[in-house]
């Protein structure tokens, strides 16, 4: 009898182990074929709840410019954007949109006189951007590449017209129904009360060309603020809790190097990953592609690289200074690979900053993975900014900024050429924020300025006494 | 001795004469916008004027009229310069008279490049006069001047006048709509 039970517990257990030799079996075949890693699993507190950005709230134009006639314009405010998008809408809620390829000329005969039209800093399939806005589209839409400028105008009521600066090519979208929102926006925004701009060619005659909008008169709320670099210079702790965000709490398999200068490393494996927080602020984060060969698209990044920047620190100073982002520009395919580098600008008051040493948050995504990001933010404060939001002053003529400066231009930047020819040049000029700062700088002053673009280059000047701050050479 | 009083006179009154028409134009000071001559289909005109040394500047625009009686009418560029043509050689020629748009504007610039540049709305159609002194001392030292015409905007060109020679042509535009209906 006694035997008997002995034999029946000694099965038992015999059956016990066998199932967890399977299931353990089972497990670690998931885990190796599954291509998933252990890290997964984890419960992190870097997985707490973090905000992500709309990309809608990304997909901006960097201008939404009014044609009144003659060279002279307007410039809208960034928030009828979100009315130019209705409109944009309605008008693809046509029963029949067709697409045609236009000529140069056509397409500026349109925009000419009265009409309205944004323009975007990088490129974006028409696809995509209805896709990011849930307006509807159309296969005819694959034949367009990337809208540079998306416009319409009075003259030609049944078309949205669009350019692509890639493919250098032209077209318009015909519709059948009736469409009114963009034509009410237009005639309201032409009778506001705005700045009147007129182009660079229109003040100095002659041979110059140029298009590029400069005010005759700009009255601003710029103010300069001072602002405070992140510091980690011997903040363990600070430092730790960053590491912990990138590599969950345990830092299993992971080596911290602490840098002579301070700056510290930490290297997961033997460099798959490697995180660097510098002693100025600055966090660079590397990760090896895992090499999937999948291609994703543009919003499906967009969407990683935003999660990844929610998740690490978003787009706030680490004393919660509140930035507005924008982005700046999109590279594709870089260095032969699948993927995308986005480029992140920064807005305080809704004026731009201009970063000479660096842009503050940088990410690639390859194959849809995060292989690089890159944060420089700072800390200022907001209440200051915000007490003088309604103070006004006149900036100092911009026509009259470039003048006097045309030796700057030369003697400094190494432009060759007349002032009109060097005028020529130019691209962009608006008022915004310039950050010019030393190697090591830990705080400064984000100054009110005039930012003159250049193909290559960019310059800062005071906004109101037009000293120079300095320039970029850009890359 | 009574030609002697008359030469000196002479030679005083040109020596101190401001007669502002006399007055050659300032290598210095150049009116860029709007270019002389130039007809302008809108109701705003942009005044630019370059300078390219330390100077001050007097900026003024008229509208220019024919005097006729005690009336005054719209005029024409073409007008003014034959009127001053007829003037030189002696002949009778109309009269024109000048309507300040606004008082005259100072500008100072102390920099060997700079732009005086001022915007006018609601300009009615007619011809106008911008002329640009240079002050030394408050007296006119140089004066240049541009005729302008302004005109009332022609009748916008249509949709149907843009496109009517577009290069898709009718294939283009059948396959564009087979596409939109039927997809790819």
């Amino acid at each position: 009898m006694k035997k008997s039970i002995d034999k029946n517990i000694i099965e038992n257990i015999k059956s016990v182990i066998l199932v967890v030799l399977i299931i353990s079996t089972i497990l670690l075949l998931y885990f190796f074929w599954g291509d998933i890693s252990l890290e997964d699993l984890k419960l992190s507190d870097s997985q707490a709840n973090y905000e992500t950005m709309d990309i809608k709230d990304l997909i901006v134009p960097s201008q939404i410019i009014i044609s009144l006639g003659e060279d002279s314009y307007k410039l809208a405010t960034k928030d009828k954007w979100s009315e130019m998008v209705k409109g944009l809408d309605e008008f693809m809620q046509s029963d029949t949109l067709i697409v045609e390829e236009i000529t140069k000329d056509q397409y500026e005969k349109v925009m000419k006189i009265s009409s309205i039209r944004a323009k975007f800093n990088y490129q974006l399939s028409l696809s995509e951007f209805c896709l990011a806005y849930g307006i509807k589209t159309t296969p005819a839409f694959d034949d367009i590449g990337t809208i540079s400028e998306i416009g319409y105008g009075k003259i030609s009521k049944e078309s949205l017209l669009i350019y692509d600066s890639k493919k250098m090519k032209y077209y318009r979208i015909i519709i059948t129904n009736d469409a009114k929102r963009l034509e009410q926006l237009l005639t309201s925004l032409m009778e506001e009360e705005s700045p009147i701009y007129y182009t660079i060619g229109k003040y100095l005659g002659g041979g110059v060309t140029n298009t590029t909008f400069i005010p005759i008169t700009l009255q601003t709320n710029l103010h300069d603020f001072d602002y405070n670099r992140e510091v980690y210079s011997k903040q363990n702790d600070a430092v730790s809790t960053i590491a912990q965000s990138y590599f969950g709490q345990t830092f299993d398999f992971i080596r911290k190097i602490e840098d002579g200068n301070g700056t510290v490393i930490y290297m997961y494996g033997y460099g798959q990953k490697v995180l660097i927080v510098n002693t100025n602020g600055v966090i660079e984060y590397k990760e090896e592609s895992t090499g999937t060969n999948s291609e994703v698209g543009y919003l499906e990044s967009l969407r990683t690289a935003l999660n990844f920047i929610g998740a690490h620190g978003a787009f706030e100073g680490s004393d919660g200074s509140k930035y507005e982002p924008y982005l700046k520009n999109v590279g594709i395919n870089l260095n032969g690979k699948r993927g995308y580098r986005f480029t992140f600008g920064l807005e305080v008051n809704d004026y731009r900053i201009y970063y000479q040493d660096r842009d503050p948050i940088i990410v690639e995504i390859t194959e849809n993975q995060v292989t690089y990001f890159n944060r420089d933010l700072s800390e200022y404060n907001n209440v200051t900014v915000e007490e003088k939001k309604d103070e006004y002053k006149e900036a100092y003529s911009a026509i009259n900024m470039l003048a006097e400066n045309y030796s700057y231009f030369k003697n400094e930047m190494g432009m060759t050429g007349t002032f009109e020819e060097i005028a020529n040049r130019i691209i962009s000029v608006e008022p915004g924020y310039a950050v010019v700062r030393k190697e090591g700088q830990m705080k400064g002053t984000a100054k009110a300025a005039w930012i003159v673009g250049f193909d290559g280059m960019e310059a800062y000047f005071d906004v109101y006494t037009t000293n120079p701050l300095g320039f970029k050479i850009i890359d | 001795m009574k030609k002697y009083i008359i030469a000196v006179l002479l030679i005083i009154m040109m020596l101190s004469s401001t007669v502002v028409s006399f007055a050659a134009s300032d290598p210095a000071v150049i009116i860029v916008n709007p270019t002389v001559g130039s007809t302008i289909y809108s109701t705003n005109l942009l005044i630019s004027v370059k300078v390219t040394q330390p100077k001050t500047i007097r900026v003024t625009v008229t509208e220019e009229k024919k005097k006729i009686n005690d009336n005054y009418y719209s005029t024409t560029i073409d007008e003014i310069e034959k009127a001053e043509q007829a003037r030189e050689v002696g002949k009778p020629a109309s009269t024109f008279v000048s309507f300040k748009l606004e008082e005259a504007d100072i500008y100072v610039s102390q920099n060997y490049l700079s732009f005086y540049t001022k915007r006018f709305e609601k300009v009615t159609p007619g011809t106008y006069k911008i002329k640009v002194e240079t002050l030394l001392d408050g007296q006119v030292t140089y004066s240049s001047e541009s005729l302008v015409m302004m005109k009332e905007k022609p009748v916008e060109i249509t949709a149907a006048k843009i496109f009517s020679s577009s290069q898709s042509g009718a294939t283009q535009f059948l396959q564009n709509l087979l596409k939109s209906i039927f997809g790819n």
